[in-house]
């Protein structure tokens, strides 16, 4: 969601994306929170240099978005501030959880490698699906002793998307993924086409749910039989 | 959805909503007129919201193009099964005509209409919001108070509730409230 306000998906995706909410007056008023949060980080100033230009560039460019912007300044300066930076990103992304649910369809799109087990949802219209997104930077000491990122995963979720963060230029590559655990490759994907965001590159990977157990993973980005990153995360699935 | 609307031909020979039209996309939206109102406001709303994602200047223009367009078709007896992305369909046109009309202007008047809109109504709009903060109910009040002001992941616990069910209670308190100073601003 916030890769189509902020201009970010390909036309094709940007499409997709828009069929789904003007029919699916839900994920629209989770697209207008979506905003809104945007708006709100933008007007307390917590947003990146890269994502407040964006923020500028697409969405206020009209009276009727520069009155969203005033309303947001305006919730502000009447309500007692909060300290720190509001964690906007991580609302945003957590809060996709819930709002991506019956996305399958567009993730599809996405996705080749899960055209097929989500076949049945390419028909209209989509049974839901509950989509819960992590990010992961490369682990570049790919020491087993290294601090290792936890994935709280919670109850429902049915498809885990590891957005892996590329380094410049790896978006280039045609790239493949595996997932491992205890050594034995229990996912793997390709191609995985890098996704633009406001803040650099990812390669999205979608895993079902089911195959995943509590436990450590790796995970091993490679273009042409060459490894590109290594990824490490720990998975804890909520009760 | 005035009463500016009883020709189907305008001055410059443009075609224009009559009011017989618009009781088309009225029935053709829901057999309760009130519902199908609403229903159309809802309809406007989102196309506004779409063309301003899209990065257009005059959103609240060409949303109203985009449902006269629509009522022109169900008036011209063409079948629409569904409206609202036959709707989209329209709009993806006059997206795209708005994109070649701007290609074909200057930006600079544009820049300076941003900067200036940049402080323009501020004021009035805190006014509005006070007014309408203060005529929430106690427990929104309070609660979006805290969710702007309080630590979130404290403040869900402390009302026992998931940190996704306290932002779904508060952004929909904020657009409530948003509403209504628009209302507000608009009266």
């Amino acid at each position: 969601m916030i890769a189509y306000l902020l201009h970010q998906l390909p036309e094709a995706e940007r499409d997709a994306f828009e069929d789904r909410w003007v029919n699916d007056y839900e994920l629209y008023q989770q697209l207008q929170d979506t905003e809104a949060e945007l708006l709100d980080a933008y007007a307390a100033g917590t947003l990146s240099a890269g994502d407040r230009e964006l923020v500028e560039k697409h969405l206020l460019g009209s009276p009727a978005q520069q009155q969203k912007l005033r309303f947001a300044r305006a919730l502000r300066a009447a309500l007692p501030r909060r300290s720190g930076a509001t964690k906007w990103r991580w609302m945003a992304v957590a809060a996709s959880i819930l709002a991506l649910a019956g996305v399958t369809s567009w993730l599809g799109w996405q996705n080749h490698t899960l055209q097929k087990p989500l076949a049945q949802t390419a028909a209209s219209p989509p049974p839901p699906a509950t989509v819960y997104i992590a990010e992961l930077r490369p682990d570049a000491s790919r020491s087993q002793t290294a601090p290792v990122i936890e994935v709280r995963l919670p109850a429902g979720a049915e498809i885990l998307r590891l957005d892996l963060q590329l380094e410049a230029g790896d978006e280039r590559q045609t790239l493949s993924a595996s997932i491992f655990q205890d050594g034995h490759e229990i996912w793997s994907e390709q191609p995985v086409r890098a996704a633009r965001r406001p803040f650099g590159f990812v390669a999205p990977v979608l895993a079902p749910v089911s195959l995943l157990t509590d436990g450590e993973y790796q995970v091993k980005l490679s273009a042409g039989g060459a490894l590109v990153d290594y990824y490490r995360f720990k998975l804890q699935r909520e009760p | 959805m005035g009463d500016s609307v009883n020709q189907t031909t305008g001055a410059a020979g443009r075609w224009e909503l009559s009011r017989e039209a618009l009781d088309g996309l009225l029935q053709a939206l829901g057999p309760d007129r009130n519902a199908a109102g609403r229903r159309y406001e809802r309809m406007r709303r989102k196309l506004i919201d779409l063309f301003s994602w899209r990065g257009a200047e005059t959103p609240e223009e060409l949303a109203d193009e985009t449902l006269n367009r629509l009522a022109r078709r169900l008036h011209q007896g063409e079948p629409i099964e569904r409206i609202e992305s036959y709707m989209l369909g329209i709009a993806r046109l006059l997206l795209k005509e708005h994109a070649r009309r701007r290609e074909q202007r200057s930006t600079a008047l544009r820049e300076i209409q941003v900067l200036r809109r940049g402080t323009a109504g501020e004021t009035g709009m805190q006014d509005a919001l006070e007014r309408c903060l203060a005529s929430l109910p106690e427990p929104s009040r309070l609660l979006i108070a805290r969710y702007y002001s309080e630590d979130r992941a404290a403040l869900a616990a402390d009302l026992g509730v998931s940190l996704l069910a306290l932002r779904t209670r508060a952004l929909r308190i904020r657009r409530k409230l948003y509403d209504s100073v628009m209302a507000c601003n608009e009266e």
